[in-house]
């Protein structure tokens, strides 16, 4: 190429760069900061040109606006496509010149020619045709290069042969080829080639392998002091003293462990885990949250700071100690403590191991032990130390606590006898045994109709060992995913624990076998079994409110797997926390159910009274009010008492001052002698058992003493509360109408017992009441509050993230509207001054 | 069989339909139709109703059934044409008669249908009588439209539901007046000895359809018949001769001794759609007076329209402010209308101007009734003391005492009847201190703003009223459980726990 062309990319790429825009400093109109702050972003609108942008604005305006404006009548257009016709700057001759090239430029478009200018490839942004570097290609000798033309053939026979020299000495020289043999003429010469390139690399690898052989003989030779011959390749036989070294080589080291734990030591632990447990309790039951807390240690404290809530629990500071000669940090302690609480955690997980292996290993152990106990030993192990050899003989128990009198436990496919001489009978017998045997692992049961196949025709013992098996075999540590399988685990279990409460009797030993269990899958995962709870609640809930809305606004008291379902929530939750995601919805249907439903019969009463003790353990350790109770409590002694049927007793809904009800729990003859029994649950609580059976004596006297029990428990919690007065003073007088005399003596006893300390805790004097005082606002310091990380502006947080998107299409919103009613004005004010001109040529 | 004869019975109605359509001569298919309607399946009825709709709207709409003949003439003497419509006249008669009796019919479907077909009948023949009227008073068949009414307030069929369909006829002028002259000539004729409980509630649940257009337009225009320029029509036209009937027709319903229900729901619809369109409403007064005499919710209820006419009407009410004290009994927190109650005291108590010693009263009571209030009302009743002392600065004693003194007994009489003499404002409000203690964290929550200082505004009450107890466990339940604490304490079983109170009066078996 012997010109050199000037391509496209070099020109963008040699182009200098525009002198800066000179500008006219009396354009420039600075918006001057008044503070400077360090570290905030220069704003975009530090400088501006007024001028400028006006001017550029009008011109815009003249080329759009304007134009319109001057063609607003016209209904038909003249474009004249003529190239540079309105264009001033261009002188006649230019503009043919111009079109000219314009007219060239169509013509020659070629959409296939590669080699024009505008098409030139780069790389780098150099024009590839002028990197004139025309190495050798690599080419590597292993290379298997398929007919590989030289360059004198391409540049010949490719490129521009027909109009070389030689074509033409041939056009001369002898008679023309045709095409076709020039082109064999090419195959042939570069088979040729290929097979000679072939035939030389053959020729170098054998040589290569020659040469190797040799070289391994001469190696022999060489390494002359090694005498070994082939024959002595077989291992020598190992005797017992090599034996010996090497087991001892592979044998396990010693395992560190930590030394075995006092009896005073674990008591001590315990307790300080209890007492952290139970502070912890009573700081939620005061309703300050874990994060609030946290929170409270972020919050900053100017140094002279005596702001309204002075705080005394400023983080003490470390001082530095020195000792033996070493400066030793307080921070260590802290970190001890944090090791000891790792180490406990250890241990447990160094528990959880060794059930797991119990699950996982299935030997057979003739042990016998009971499930009970075994249980209680689990709970204790929690705490215990124990080496592994303990837990293992611990967990063997449970999965064989079945095998009892079985000398030859067998796994469900029991080896056939192989003797001929066994007679059917005994045989037959066996097999009966090893079908009566359960398995010993069992697939996680995945929604609750398959954990009811597990558990159907297995009798209650059986159930639990199931149970027992599953938890172990799906214990968390042992595969990933478990843990999902024990929450499904949970939730079929509470919905098999209300089921059995519908039972016809209600199983209520198997429920309460069930309970440990339901509690250790629930502290493996808290949250999700508080979800599982909540959602059985919260449908009984919904179907209790629909019995409402459908009765105007009177429900009906549940089943008792409702109530059943309610306890367990009792003893799986705390239910003195301040706000808690299970307890306090429990707390608040209980309250409801005793709001709003009416008592119409013996089982009414029940209900309601088994609610009030549910009530009654619910607030026992936080002592909180629950109006809705002591009403209901109150009720009771009403449907007890002796009425007036001159006046109308003072009775709070859901009782009623007249009605045929009232008279549910008037005794109807003189019992003193009776003996007065506990309640049954499964009987009295029963949704299909016969309420006559309960319209007796027996029974309201059981109620009432349950409910003076109740109440004295009852003021015995309350009796902080400043309006314990008011609170009791209705249940005084209506004891008053009770008809004592009717009541077998323990109870009168215990009923003038109430009425005693009732009187005497009612004329309690109080103090009036008067707000907690308040320390003096100080003035406001004015030092600067110092930020570790600093930054400039804080964005404010949103409430929510719809929130935070909704405020930044406000305020786009109205930077739009702005600006368009900015532009609106202006296009206004230049049609304004065009109209004025106009007017003034005119 | 009647199911499976229904459809092919509903196709041989349409067919005769139409046949009666194409011309005369198929007329006697018009019987056909009429025996089918005898039958009680619904699916026939409903063809028949139909079809009855659709054929005598256009005979009546095209003259057909326009007869005019002198009395005197005989049967023999009338020609063919004439004959015809005779004959078409008695089996109109006889369908109308059918169709009053279907108003009755269970199936509400046919009920609809048989009641819109009669309105139809009515619109058509205020277009076009059926006959020539004596005297020309007025074009409104008001023969054919008091059977309807009188079927409506029938004294032993419940047909509110029906009424509700009714609504839309009664937006005609001419309608309105009509029901209103006949109800009003119905009620007085009667005496509390011969109405039902069922009639009564008819009647109310037309008279709570019956509304006047709005706008102030003296002259009303909206007609269901074109009326002749005639001075008869002047009565129907005017607003103010309507409101007089309307008026009328109210004190006279409300002379009845109501039953509970009806007495409830006349009490909730008559401040805002009735006294607007009474002349005087002030002659309600007598009546709310005694409502709101006989307490519970009654009271309650009266309350609304009561304030009205004091506040609005200039009704000078003593002891106001007493009824009200009597009002706030225990049971008020557990009534439906709870919110409406609370949302009515709250504006009665919002002056500024009322006594302290009355205000405490108020607040002291309302707090004394809390201690037994449900859960529910609690979230109301807290907010609702708070306001009251935060806008008497007087009563903040209630709750605040420099030099708090221990008292032996407090100073409040809750049985006096006088609000003032109660000794409120020399009591304090424990019961505030021992809802804190509250077992809902909400309520106690709000008890506890007592302790801090009183806020610049009030507490705004409107999202307050209307708590149920399954707000409350909604709010409680509506988030995911993300922080859940279990506890600690191994159960051994169902009562296995230290904590157990189950074993007090139950066991297990």
């Amino acid at each position: 190429m012997a010109k050199k062309k000037k391509n496209l990319a070099d020109k963008t790429r040699n182009k200098k760069r525009d002198p800066e825009k000179k500008v006219n400093p009396f354009e420039i109109k600075i918006n001057r900061q008044k503070q400077k702050v360090m570290g905030r972003k220069v704003s975009k609108h530090d400088r501006g040109m007024p001028g400028l942008s006006r001017s550029k604005g009008i011109q815009k305006r003249k080329a759009t606006l304007l134009q319109e404006y001057n063609q607003r009548f016209k209904s038909n257009k003249f474009i004249d496509k003529r190239f540079g016709e309105n264009d001033t700057s261009l002188s006649v001759e230019e503009k043919m010149m111009k079109r000219f090239a314009m007219e060239r430029a169509k013509e020659k478009t070629n959409k296939f020619s590669l080699n024009e200018d505008e098409d030139d490839l780069t790389h780098f942004g150099q024009s590839l045709s002028s990197i004139e570097k025309f190495e050798e290609p690599l080419v590597s000798e292993d290379e298997e290069d398929g007919g590989r033309i030289d360059a004198d053939m391409v540049a010949k026979e490719h490129f521009g042969g027909f109009m070389t020299n030689s074509n033409h000495e041939e056009l001369g020289g002898q008679k023309q080829k045709s095409w076709k043999e020039r082109m064999e003429e090419i195959i042939a010469k570069s088979k040729k080639e290929k097979y000679e390139r072939q035939a030389e690399k053959e020729k170098t690898r054998e040589l290569t392998e020659k040469l190797d052989a040799e070289w391994k003989d001469v190696m022999k030779l060489m390494s002359g002091s090694d005498k070994r011959g082939p024959e002595d390749n077989f291992p020598s036989k190992a005797d017992d003293f090599d034996i010996a070294v090497r087991e001892l080589k592979f044998e396990m080291k010693g395992k560190a462990t930590d030394k075995l734990k006092s009896e005073e030591e674990l008591a001590k632990e315990e307790k300080e885990r209890l007492d952290k447990l139970e502070a912890d309790r009573h700081r939620r039951m005061k309703g300050i949250a874990v994060e609030e807390e946290e929170e409270k240690k972020r919050v900053h404290f100017s140094a002279d700071d005596l702001n309204d809530n002075f705080s005394v629990d400023i983080q003490p500071r470390f001082h530095a100690v020195f000792k033996d000669g070493k400066m030793k940090m307080n921070e260590d302690e802290s970190e001890d403590e944090n090791d000891e609480e790792e180490t406990e955690d250890d241990e447990d997980k160094e528990d959880d191991d060794g059930d797991d292996k119990d699950g996982s290993e299935e030997e057979d152990d003739e042990e016998s032990e009971k499930d009970e106990d075994e249980f209680e030993e689990n709970d204790n192990e929690e705490d215990k130390e124990g080496s592994d050899d303990d837990s293992d003989s611990d967990s063997y128990e449970d999965i064989e606590s079945e095998n009892e009198g079985d000398s030859d436990s067998e796994k469900p496919t029991v080896s056939q006898p192989k003797k001929a001489t066994v007679d059917l009978k005994e045989r037959k017998k066996v097999m009966d045994e090893a079908r009566k045997e359960l398995p010993y692992t069992f697939p996680a049961p995945k929604d609750y109709d398959e954990l009811l196949d597990l558990l159907q025709e297995h009798s209650e013992k059986d159930q639990l060992t199931i149970i027992t098996r599953l938890r172990k075999c799906h214990h968390v540590s042992l595969a990933e995913g478990n843990k999902q399988k024990l929450e499904t685990l949970f939730s079929c279990l509470v919905q098999y624990f209300a089921d059995l409460a519908l039972q016809q009797p209600p199983q209520l030993q198997l429920m309460d076998k069930l309970v440990p269990h339901l509690y250790e899958l629930c502290q493996g995962s808290q949250v999700s079994a508080a979800q599982v709870l909540v959602d059985q609640i919260t449908e009984r809930q919904q179907e209790f409110q629909a019995i409402c809305d459908s009765r105007k606004g009177r429900g009906l008291y549940p089943a008792l797997d409702t109530l059943m379902l309610l306890k367990l929530v009792a003893i799986l939750f705390p239910t003195s926390d301040f706000r808690h995601a299970v307890t306090t919805p429990a707390i608040i249907f209980i309250a409801q159910m005793l709001a709003e439903t009416s008592v119409k019969h013996e089982r009414d009463v029940a209900v309601g009274l088994f609610l009030c003790t549910l009530v009654l353990e619910y607030v026992s350790l936080s002592k909180r009010f629950v109006p809705e109770c002591v009403n209901f409590l109150h009720g009771l002694l009403f449907l007890a008492s002796n009425k007036d049927p001159n006046k109308y007793a003072s009775v709070i809904p859901p009782f009623r001052p007249v009605g045929k009800f009232n008279d549910l729990l008037v005794v109807s003859k003189t019992n003193k002698k009776a003996d007065v029994k506990m309640l049954k649950m499964s009987k009295v609580l029963n949704v299909e058992m016969d309420i006559d059976e309960l319209r007796n004596d027996d029974f309201r006297l059981s109620v009432i003493k349950g409910c003076v029990a109740l109440l004295s428990e009852f003021q015995t919690l309350y009796q902080e509360l400043p309006s314990y007065r008011e609170i009791f003073s209705p249940i005084l007088d209506m004891m008053d109408k009770l008809p004592v005399n009717k009541y077998p003596l323990t109870l009168q006893e215990s009923i003038k017992d109430l009425q005693k300390t009732l009187k005497e805790r009612s004329s309690k004097s109080r103090l009036q009441v008067s707000m907690p005082h308040s320390k003096p606002k100080p003035l406001k310091m004015f030092e600067p509050k110092i930020e570790e990380v600093f930054e400039d502006r804080k964005k404010k947080k949103a409430a929510s993230k719809e929130e935070n998107e909704k405020g930044k299409m406000k305020h786009k919103y109205k930077k739009e509207l702005k600006g368009a009613i900015r532009e609106i004005r202006k296009d206004t004010q230049f049609l304004a001054r065009e109209q004025l001109n106009e007017q003034m040529e005119k | 069989m009647e199911d499976s004869d229904g459809t092919c019975v509903v196709a041989q109605i349409e067919k005769n339909t139409r046949q009666c359509f194409q011309s005369r001569k198929h007329a006697n298919c018009l019987l056909d139709i009429i025996a089918y309607s005898e039958t009680k399946n619904k699916v026939i009825l409903l063809a028949c109703i139909r079809s009855f709709h659709r054929l005598f709207a256009l005979y009546l709409s095209s003259g057909e059934l326009f007869l005019d003949i002198p009395n005197d003439l005989k049967e023999a003497d009338l020609k063919k044409e004439e004959k015809y419509k005779l004959w078409l006249k008695e089996r109109y008669e006889e369908t109308i008669a059918k169709l009053i009796q279907l108003v009755h019919h269970e199936n509400l479907n046919v009920k609809e249908l048989s009641l819109c077909t009669l309105m139809r009948f009515v619109l058509e023949e205020a277009q076009l009588p059926a006959a020539k009227h004596c005297q020309s008073k007025t074009h409104f068949p008001v023969a054919l439209f008091r059977r309807v009414v009188l079927t409506l307030t029938s004294a032993s069929c419940d047909s509110t539901a029906l009424i509700g369909r009714f609504k839309e006829y009664l937006s005609y002028d001419d309608v309105r007046y009509h029901l209103m002259r006949i109800l009003h000539k119905q009620i007085i004729s009667k005496t509390q000895d011969t109405v039902s409980d069922t009639y009564l509630n008819n009647v109310e649940a037309l008279l709570e359809q019956i509304d006047f257009p709005s706008d102030e337009m003296e002259e009303l225009n909206h007609f269901l018949t074109k009326y002749p320029e005639n001075e008869n029509t002047e009565k129907v036209k005017s607003k103010d001769e309507q409101r007089k009937i309307y008026t009328n027709l109210w004190i006279d319903f409300l002379q009845f001794k109501l039953p509970n229900c009806v007495y409830k729901k006349v009490l909730t619809i008559l401040h805002d759609k009735v006294m607007p369109n009474l002349t005087n409403p002030l002659y309600l007064s007598d009546f709310l007076t005694a409502s709101y005499d006989i307490g519970g919710a009654i009271s309650l209820l009266a309350l609304n329209s009561l304030f009205l006419l004091v506040h609005k009407h200039n009704l000078g009410y003593p002891d106001f402010y007493e009824k009200l004290y009597a009002l706030f009994e225990p049971g008020v927190l557990h009534v439906k209308y709870r919110a409406r109650f609370f949302y009515l005291a709250d504006q009665f108590l919002s002056s500024t101007h009322l006594p302290s010693a009355m205000v405490a009263a108020f607040a002291k009571k309302l707090a004394r009734i809390s201690l037994t209030a449900p859960a529910s009302a609690l979230t109301i009743t807290i907010p609702f003391i708070y306001n009251l002392i935060n806008r008497h600065p007087n009563c903040k004693i209630l709750i605040h005492r420099e030099t708090p003194e221990d008292l032996q007994e407090d100073a409040y009489k809750i049985e006096e009847a006088d609000p003032v003499k109660s000794k409120a404002i020399e009591s304090s409000l424990w019961e505030l201190k021992t809802l804190q203690c509250h077992f809902h964290p909400d309520v106690a929550k709000k008890a506890k703003r007592i302790d801090q200082p009183l806020l610049k505004n009030d507490i705004s009450l409107g999202i307050l009223l209307e708590t149920s107890y399954s707000d409350l466990y909604g709010k409680e339940t509506k988030k995911k459980v993300k922080h859940a604490p279990a506890n600690f304490n191994p159960p051994k079983g169902i009562t296995g726990l230290p904590s157990d109170k189950l074993n007090l009066c139950w066991t297990l078996d």
